[in-house]
């Protein structure tokens, strides 16, 4: 019998509880092992559509549904609940672990509860730190689409901006980073090219002016350290294909831009060269930096020993070399592959949670020391893949014995698929999509980081069918339909 | 703060200009690659090599 608790229900963690109830066994007679969800929401989000409905192509209701019917056909039991604490040692009490949680659902909101656990994977995803750039976010001056509720809004404001421009007047539009070390720079891409969408089809794109406002230090960036195609025999660059599209369009780039405040209509930033500007917009969506989702960890007699499992930043730290060293050292070994925390065989951080090595892209500082680097994405089909790895690694320790040997997945061995919608339309849209191989660059293995057969971008009408494809393949696989697990991560 | 040469602003000075990406140098499609970033007979094949791709990866990373 062993209890395994998944703190979160995003992409990594209900991944991993769909895995686990599948080869686990669901609740009933015979059934030995329990499968616990901890979440604050009670509705699972499909984040990348959101840009869909921030632009209003979509509802709310075609991106969320509720968790609790997947879990109780699943055998999988749900706290709606917020994690606040992890006790991996045990306490005085009992040696196996336990997480403290406090329910925000469930008609028992603001109730305390603790859950025993053998396996624990933390899956908390990314706080938005809104708060690190005053005036930014949906409480300051700016809109968001990191939530469907976020995204709901953004829309309603970018039709009052398509009302305004239809009118006759003049509009400036603010697309972008909020932080110099913000991550997500794919989805502020795709939302540009959205916004530049709908306004082409409203008859009002020559009123607007569209401004990309970035941290990546060049286009095509995108947290990655970019990437480099092959296309006609000839190898070129993301950031050429990327800056294509830019002017393509006529989306103005700023970039290595760390903005420091929002007023009511006015963004001011500091670029890399150390000087500071200030830009006025009529709408800006601007996305915030993330952090881990706080959680406290004590030891068995109650020391707080927080500062040892997670990393400054609140992400929980892993198998991965920590280790301080310039770029030029990096290595794609830094990586996690089994997300295991040091010194516990059974606690695992997925997706988002996880304490990345350091950046991807080599990190910038403005001459006046204000660091430009956009952190890692750790979203999306990598995150999806590392919530069925943990969950891999549990089944085999519980059926085999805990000395089983982990599963592997490390960003710098697999391989993502970024589609990034530059319209929506089943004969008017289009999308960048690319894939990369590995997500992180390993310049051991191959000359340019990657795998040049399986690093490939290309714009049209089918990267919007592939991204609509996977919208709807993702949120069968989430709701648990039959076959689900035929579908990749 | 004041610069002391009024063509080169110095760290830290506020400036109204906005530091726009020079994208003159950026390749601009020809009508026909517009063209077939619309077709659907040649999209419909793009998305085949796509998905093609997508599960070739799949297979050979670390899943």
């Amino acid at each position: 019998m062993a209890d395994v608790v998944i703190l979160g229900a995003g992409i990594s963690g209900h991944t991993a509880a769909l895995h686990l109830s599948r080869l686990l066994g669901r609740r009933g007679l015979g059934k030995k092992h329990t499968v616990t969800v901890v979440s604050p929401n009670s509705r699972w989000n499909w984040i990348p559509s959101n840009i869909w409905v921030g632009v209003g192509k979509l509802d709310k209701e075609d991106v969320v549904f509720p968790l609790q019917p997947v879990y109780d056909r699943k055998g999988i039991v749900f706290r709606q609940a917020k994690a606040v604490a992890i006790r991996p040692d045990g306490d005085i009490d009992d040696h196996r672990g336990a997480v403290d949680i406090e329910y925000t659902g469930q008609g028992k909101a603001g109730t305390p509860g603790q859950l025993r656990y053998d396996y624990l994977i933390n899956a908390t995803g990314p706080r938005l730190r809104f708060e690190a750039t005053p005036g930014l976010g949906p409480d300051g001056h700016t809109v968001s689409v990191c939530t469907a509720d976020h995204a709901l809004e953004a829309a309603a404001r970018l039709r009052e901006v398509i009302k305004r421009l239809a009118s006759g007047e003049e509009q400036t539009l603010v697309v972008g980073m909020g932080h110099g070390t913000c991550t997500c720079e794919g989805a502020a891409f795709e939302y540009v090219f959205n916004v530049d969408h709908e306004l082409r089809e409203a008859g009002v794109r020559d009123r607007a002016r569209l401004v990309y406002l970035t941290n990546e230090a060049h286009l095509g960036d995108f947290g990655v350290d970019g990437m480099t195609f092959e296309q006609q025999g000839f190898q070129t660059s993301s950031e050429l294909w990327t800056g294509s599209l830019f002017r393509e369009r006529g989306v103005e780039a700023i970039l290595g831009a760390h903005v420091e405040q929002v007023e009511e209509g006015l963004v001011r930033y500091e670029t890399l060269d150390g000087l500071k500007h200030t830009l006025a917009f009529d709408f800006a969506m601007i996305l915030p930096p993330f952090g881990g989702v706080p959680l406290a960890a004590y030891d068995r007699e109650g020391i707080d020993i927080t500062a040892r499992l997670f990393a400054p930043s609140g992400f929980m730290k892993v198998d991965a070399d920590y280790t301080a060293k310039p770029y030029e050292q990096w290595r794609a070994a830094d990586w996690p592959s089994t997300y295991l925390a040091p010194g516990y065989d059974n606690v695992f951080a997925v997706g988002i949670a996880f304490a990345p090595p350091h950046q991807i892209s080599r990190p910038q500082k403005s001459t006046n020391g204000t660091v430009i680097a956009p952190s890692p994405p750790r979203t999306g089909m990598p995150s999806g893949v590392m919530g069925k790895t943990a969950a891999l690694t549990i089944v085999d320790r519980i059926k085999h014995g805990a000395d089983a040997p982990a599963h592997q997945a490390s960003m710098a061995s697999m391989g993502a698929a970024c589609v990034a919608s530059a319209g929506h339309g089943l004969r008017s849209g289009s999308a960048a999509a690319m894939t990369m191989m590995p997500v992180v660059p390993d310049y051991v293995r191959y000359p340019s980081g990657r795998d040049l057969k399986d690093t490939r971008g290309e714009i049209g009408l089918s990267g919007h069918w592939v991204k609509l494809m996977l919208h709807y393949l993702f949120i069968y696989k989430a709701k648990g339909h039959p076959g689900w697990q035929l579908i990749p991560e | 703060m004041t610069t002391t040469d009024p063509g080169i602003p110095v760290p830290g000075t506020t400036v109204s200009d906005q530091p726009t990406a020079d994208l003159s140098g950026a390749p601009l499609p020809t009508a026909a690659t517009l063209r077939r970033r619309r077709s659907v007979p040649f999209q419909l094949t793009r998305f085949a090599v796509f998905n093609t791709r997508i599960m070739r990866m799949v297979t050979k990373g670390a899943h």
